[in-house]
């Protein structure tokens, strides 16, 4: 393991724009860098070992997962971001299934027929069904006429009233925003080298 | 046809006889309000000099209005407000002579309906609203709304003139904000309520500003009576969730509500005083609070996506912060695509350097590590330390959830950072905070890698 030759700045020197944007922003409300941490984190993670072609997706969920780490566990929709992680994670790679989703793509888009595959699947399935269709509410029919929308947008907005759920959009969209607004840095960082 | 000799009015008759003619019509169809309207004004906007007989326009719009429920034809609702508020615009112009078509007009409109259903209809609350609104609009108060009055009528007209009037005054003073319909007769401080009315009248339109629409006169004890009313049942009700009104609302009424009530401000729930002129059962309050704590989060909402300032209307908001969320996350999944694309030029080095403290701080602390995200050279051969000791093939390759997991993974940054980081010390005091953050194993781990590169 060799060191690149080349002289460090002394530290005094490194006051780039970009750095001192980036502690302006990080500074600028508690949680940012509970998010950059997290997302970096996973972010390297993902660099290393994913194959290039899903890497958009696992890139995205990562990125909601750390908005979710970084807000309040109060909030009903980081508690609902990180379950539906939870879930996929446990969809996917339980064992048995794990191995006959590898079998099964590798064997092209034909449905697998064998019943194991298809009984984990569907319990899988059908323990994240099973949560998300609890009855509703009653006070939803009271809702005007693009809440629903809206509760589709918000992670765990469906079980909410419709004054929760503003609070939670609110909420949302300022850790939206932030991680919007890191990942915008984390692009034009390195895409300006 | 039965219209009578308008004596000092000859061209009302016309007018009035077309009331009549209009009234037939009305008598069958539905919906002649319209007609009604122009009848009206034309009558009322005729010279009348007289301001002996109060009610009478308002008798004939009463009786204009009331047969509707009786024959079935339109609804109360809004027949009352288009007339009761052209009525109202008459107070601008000078004193009518409508006398001669009202006096003319009203025993037509006795053998219709008899005065005593004038109760039941002033036992609308919204039209008793409206009518202390209209009462407002004078400053004379229930003496008499000369641009109403009439002429000197005849025997006929003026005794029946008089009964609407006592029926007028009482609707005057009727307690707009009582659902339960009681008249309190209040005469005496008719004027003075009649004065200070316009302004909770013209107030209550508005959603917030609860403390102006509060009823601010000193109208007797029946508003409070009202009040408490109202209080109490929401109290027996045990509803919970009532939010507090302003203080200043009503200052002097709470100083009579409290003297009477004194348990009220010690329970532990909100309170919420009903507005003036609006209903006061519990259901009501509740969603009018309800109401109040929606338009509250829109408004945060508004100030939290931009470019909402101008629009107005909660369906436009709404429709507004839809999309802004949907372009949020449309973004995030563009970012996501570009950062999948962009060289693995990031990780170790930013890893570090972005790590407060404990987590909780800013990056200050770290200001004096360095930060060489804009050090394209140095980051380079970071990257062929690949996490080598690391179970990485645990799956986690959708983000991380547990914390177990971890450990390996920051074992190797800070192999990595202490042995190939050229800033050493500043370093060391960030790696060591990182150290102190994950577990004491590590830190010593880190510590003497750190020690071994350098």
């Amino acid at each position: 393991m060799d060191i690149k030759s080349t002289p460090p700045p002394p530290p005094h020197q490194i006051t780039n724009p970009s750095r001192r944007a980036f502690l302006a922003w990080a500074a600028a409300s508690p949680s940012k860098p509970m998010l950059a941490f997290h997302f970096l984190r996973s972010l390297s993670r993902i660099q290393g070992v994913t194959p290039v072609r899903r890497r958009t997706r696992t890139i995205r969920r990562a990125a909601y997962s750390s908005m979710a780490r970084a807000a309040s566990p109060r909030r009903a929709w980081s508690r609902a971001l990180l379950g539906q992680a939870r879930a996929r994670r446990s969809r996917t790679l339980t064992g048995r299934a794990l191995l006959l989703r590898r079998r099964v793509t590798a064997a092209a888009p034909a449905p697998p027929s064998s019943p194991a595959a298809r009984s984990a699947r569907i319990i899988a399935a059908g323990g994240e069904t099973s949560a998300a269709a609890r009855p509703l509410p009653p006070r939803q029919v009271g809702d005007p006429p693009r809440a629903d929308a809206l509760r589709r947008l918000v992670p765990g907005g469906a079980g909410m009233e419709y004054c929760s759920l503003l609070e939670e959009t609110a909420d949302y969209l300022r850790s939206l925003r932030a991680q919007v607004q890191l990942m915008q840095g984390l692009v034009d960082l390195f895409s300006c080298q | 046809m039965n219209c009578g000799p308008p004596d000092q009015l000859p061209p009302a008759t016309a007018p009035s006889c077309f009331l009549n003619l209009n009234w037939d019509q009305s008598m069958d169809a539905a919906a002649a309000g319209g007609h009604l309207d122009p009848a009206l004004s034309s009558m009322v906007s005729s010279p009348a000099s007289n301001s002996t007989a109060a009610a009478a326009p308002d008798g004939l719009a009463l009786h204009g209005i009331s047969p509707r429920p009786h024959y079935g034809g339109t609804p109360l609702s809004s027949p009352p407000k288009l007339n009761l508020s052209m009525m109202g615009q008459f107070h601008h112009y000078p004193p009518p002579q409508v006398g001669g078509a009202g006096a003319g007009g009203l025993p037509i409109l006795e053998n219709l309906m008899p005065v005593g259903h004038l109760d039941q209809f002033l036992a609308d609350p919204a039209f008793a609203e409206r009518a202390a609104r209209l009462s407002g609009f004078d400053a004379r108060g229930a003496a008499a709304p000369a641009q109403f009055g009439f002429p000197d009528a005849g025997p006929v007209g003026a005794s029946k003139e008089m009964e609407l009037r006592n029926a007028r005054g009482e609707s005057s003073v009727s307690d707009p904000a009582s659902a339960s319909a009681e008249m309190p007769p209040l005469k005496g401080a008719s004027d003075g309520n009649a004065r200070k009315r316009k302004a909770p009248g013209k107030g209550k339109g508005k959603d917030s500003p609860m403390s102006t629409s509060a009823a601010k006169e000193d109208s007797g004890g029946k508003r409070c009576k009202s009040m408490e009313e109202s209080n109490a049942a929401e109290e027996n009700s045990g509803k919970g969730k009532t939010a507090q009104s302003n203080s200043e609302n009503g200052g002097k009424k709470q100083g009579k509500d409290s003297a009477s009530k004194p348990p009220e401000p010690q329970k532990d729930y909100i309170h919420v005083r009903a507005r003036r002129g609006e209903a006061t059962d519990s259901h009501s309050l509740a969603e009018r609070v309800r109401r109040e704590k929606i338009s509250q989060r829109m408004k945060l909402l508004q100030d939290l996506v931009p470019g909402c300032n101008k629009v107005v209307g909660k369906a436009v908001m709404l429709d507004e912060i839809i999309n802004y969320v949907q372009s949020l996350q449309r973004q995030v999944e563009f970012l996501s695509m570009k950062l999948a694309t962009v060289n693995p030029q990031l990780d170790f080095n930013n890893l570090p350097n972005l790590l407060p403290k404990d987590m909780h701080q800013p990056c200050s602390p770290l200001q004096s590590s360095h930060f060489p995200l804009e050090t394209s050279g140095a980051p380079l051969p970071y990257i062929s330390q690949p996490q080598q000791g690391n179970p990485l093939g645990c799956g986690l390759t959708n983000g991380m959830d547990n914390q177990g997991s971890m450990h390996p993974l920051d074992l190797a940054f800070c192999r990595t950072m202490g042995s190939h980081h050229p800033f050493l010390n500043g370093a060391s005091d960030a790696v060591s905070q990182v150290g102190a953050f994950w577990q004491d194993d590590l830190q010593s781990i880190v510590q003497m890698d750190m020690g071994q590169s350098q």
